[in-house]
């Protein structure tokens, strides 16, 4: 027993939590984030990389069933919990690493879980169906499955299948009533994509994908419903969650626009970058002077402009009518920078209206793009900030 | 079977794989060190963030997804580490060497090519578009590398008249290859982070495709993973130690450590390099590879034969 609890001991020193935003709940997700580093734990970027999921903020309909579904697919230990108050983020997080020692409880949630579900056409139909004509827009993985953790358990992997959508897995495109021409020829039941021409004139198979909502450095309230050819984005509809929280405190400008540069820098692949950005979110949201903020921000203004990867990397990648995405990355960042030596003698003025951005916007935007250009587009576009501040307004 | 060949094989068997083992724990607790002084956190913390990523993945559940090619995804995931271990076996520590192939370094280019397939079907396996999108993001990059690192790998070929390792080691008694030879070792170490999918070279882990052959992988499959792409990492630096500084050459002190103090510096040059440089886009890479490192490594090449030519062998 020593050794098993010492592994569990160290192997919950470095949680890593799922953070979930709900749109509009982007100050208490900073805090988390915030917390979340202090304390040397890691943002998990996708649900098989979990152990415990955080949700910020008390999401509505369509989002609450996807979280079930994410939550289905995190393997165990695990741990879930949804934050409404910054006041007991603290104790929320200390539970996280207690509760994923417990091993009787969670021996039994391992063993709770559904084990396998058949993929026969005859139940498996209404899934499909449920897949292509569903509104719910997913999580990026399909399914997880549930093989009991511990080692006494057998040793193979036993697929198990609950109501959740496909995005993530590929998966035919048959049409507009996929029950009725059914290839189930496929892996696990699953229909096979069918070919169609892509932009250049190849015959690609056609799959379909949903990014968003719940995506590593994807804004909270946005779905994007993409059919693909190989990775070339064929056709996408635009979907956006309503703000549960309409009210609530929004975080400062400049923490917002180190959110928006952290994330297009992770999307970028730049992560030790990305790091220190987010390092300057976490303190503006924890209230570390300016000054000190300011300063480190400054050297990586001139690391990043400096780069002539990043400048060849991002070359040509822009929204219609938008600045090159690496100019937005550069005008944020000063522009926090103007925002953080804000005074009475030098107010600082950030451009104020409504989101400018339609869904036909983004529609456009992304319409025949591979899908590393579409995030990065997507990133730029930095869509999921607040409303009331309008980033790189021009 | 004799006593030495028995050690041999007990040598190759236990000692190297935990050599590489230990030396790829080394550069991730490093790495994790870096990252946690960027992200402001404690240094202690980020040294023993391996360990405690180990300890958090030994516990954790695996998965698997509905359709998933089970066989060849598990197969990939544990086939990186062994492919490190492979290569590895074949470098001379000073005068000993594990198994001496007359071919060491063709032994060399196969396991390369090997780590093709591991990674396609790592992202082939999971059933996950986002796996697969890293898979052939990796293929794709893979086509920009190899050619260079061939043409790379011929230098020092050229340059000992020779394929076997003692004889490169050997031709580098008076000068190292890396000093008349600098095209080839920079795309040789370039290509040893690509198919590592490691630093500027991760776009197959990319944190926009939710890292891509790692987003379906948990528990020991992600373990044997991370720590895969380490030992990878590990076991082309090493390799380097024969090809360009001299192998197990050097003062005072025998050269199996001399072997491990060259690969450590070599490690330690691609994480300093790694961490300034943003991501490459696959694309764009095919770009400078055909068009500007081919026609380097080409001419580095015609440099390597000339002097040879004229000189009667190496400098």
């Amino acid at each position: 027993m020593g050794v098993i609890d010492w592994i569990a001991g160290v192997g919950t020193k470095r949680v890593h939590v799922l953070v979930i935003e709900t749109p509009g709940a982007s100050l208490l997700r900073m805090r988390v984030q915030a917390a979340i580093a202090a304390r040397g734990w890691v943002e998990a970027t996708s649900p098989a990389d979990a152990d415990a999921l955080l949700v910020c903020g008390n999401p509505g309909s369509p989002l609450s069933e996807l979280i079930g579904a994410v939550w289905e697919q995190i393997p165990s230990p695990r741990h879930r919990a949804m934050l409404t108050e910054p006041g007991t983020l603290l104790e929320f997080l200390d539970a996280i690493p207690i509760a994923l020692q417990n091993e009787r409880s969670q021996r039994a949630d391992a063993h709770d879980r559904p084990q396998h579900v058949s993929m026969s056409p005859a139940d498996g139909a209404p899934d499909m169906t449920r897949v292509d004509t569903s509104d719910t827009p997913g999580m990026h993985h399909s399914e997880a499955e549930a093989e009991p953790p511990l080692p006494d358990d057998s040793g193979h992997d036993v697929s198990m299948h609950t109501d959740t959508m496909y995005e993530g897995t590929p998966q035919k495109n048959s049409g507009s009533n996929p029950a009725m021409d059914m290839n189930m020829s496929g892996p696990a039941g699953i229909p096979l994509a069918e070919g169609d021409q892509d932009r250049d004139g190849l015959e690609m198979d056609v799959t379909h994908l949903t990014l968003g909502p719940i995506l590593a450095a994807w804004p909270a309230d946005l779905v994007l419903h993409c059919t693909l050819h190989g990775d070339v984005v064929a056709d996408a509809r635009v979907e956006r969650l309503p703000s549960g929280v309409a009210t609530t405190e929004q975080p400062a400008v400049a923490s917002q626009l180190c959110d928006a540069a952290a994330r297009l820098l992770s999307v970028i692949g730049w992560d030790p970058v990305a790091r220190q950005v987010d390092r300057l979110r976490n303190d503006i949201v924890s209230g570390v002077p300016p000054q000190d903020v300011s300063r480190r921000l400054n050297r990586l203004i001139t690391q990043i402009r400096r780069s002539r990867t990043l400048r060849w990397s991002l070359a040509g990648i822009h929204a219609p009518g938008a600045r090159p995405a690496r100019d937005r990355l550069l005008g944020w960042l000063q522009s926090a920078q103007e925002s953080l030596m804000a005074d009475e003698k030098r107010p600082f003025h950030i451009p104020v209206g409504e989101l400018a951005l339609s869904e036909v916007d983004i529609r456009l935007a992304v319409l025949g793009q591979e899908l590393s250009t579409v995030r990065l587009i997507i990133a730029s576009l930095a869509t999921g900030t607040s409303p009331r501040v309008v980033l790189g307004h021009e | 079977m004799s006593s030495p060949a028995a050690g041999g094989a007990v040598g190759a068997v236990v000692l190297l794989p935990l050599g590489v083992a230990v030396l790829a724990l080394a550069v991730a607790s490093v790495n994790g060190a870096v990252n946690a002084r960027a992200e402001g956190g404690a240094v202690r913390d980020g040294f023993a963030a391996p360990v405690r990523e180990t300890a958090r993945l030994i516990r954790q559940q695996r998965r698997t997804l509905p359709g998933a090619d089970s066989l060849l995804w598990r197969i990939a995931g544990a086939g990186l580490g062994i492919a490190a271990v492979l290569q590895v076996v074949v470098i001379p520590f000073g005068d000993v060497t594990f198994a001496d192939l007359p071919v060491g370094l063709v032994w060399f280019n196969a396991i390369d090519v090997l780590l093709w397939a591991l990674w396609w079907l790592l992202g082939w396996g999971a059933n996950s578009t986002w796996s697969l999108v890293g898979g052939y993001r990796f293929l794709a990059q893979a086509l920009s590398y190899e050619i260079p690192l061939m043409f790379a790998l011929t230098a020092p070929a050229i340059g000992a008249g020779s394929l076997r390792l003692l004889d490169i080691q050997a031709a580098q008694q008076s000068v190292w290859f890396v000093v008349w030879m600098p095209v080839s070792f920079l795309i040789y170490v370039a290509s040893v982070v690509a198919f590592s999918s490691w630093g500027p070279f991760q776009s197959a882990v990319g944190v926009d495709i939710g890292q891509g052959v790692l987003a379906e992988l948990s528990g020991i499959d992600r373990l044997l993973v991370l720590g895969g792409r380490y030992a990878v990492l590990v076991a082309g630096a090493a390799f380097s130690v024969p090809l360009f500084f001299g192998g197990g050459s050097g003062p005072l002190l025998p050269g199996g450590i001399w072997v491990v103090v060259k690969t450590a510096v070599v490690l330690a040059g691609m994480l300093a390099v790694g961490r300034m440089v943003p991501t490459i886009r696959p694309d764009r890479l095919a770009e400078i590879a055909w068009v500007i490192v081919v026609p380097l490594v080409l001419v580095q090449l015609a440099v390597v034969a000339v002097i040879v030519a004229v000189n009667g062998g190496a400098l």
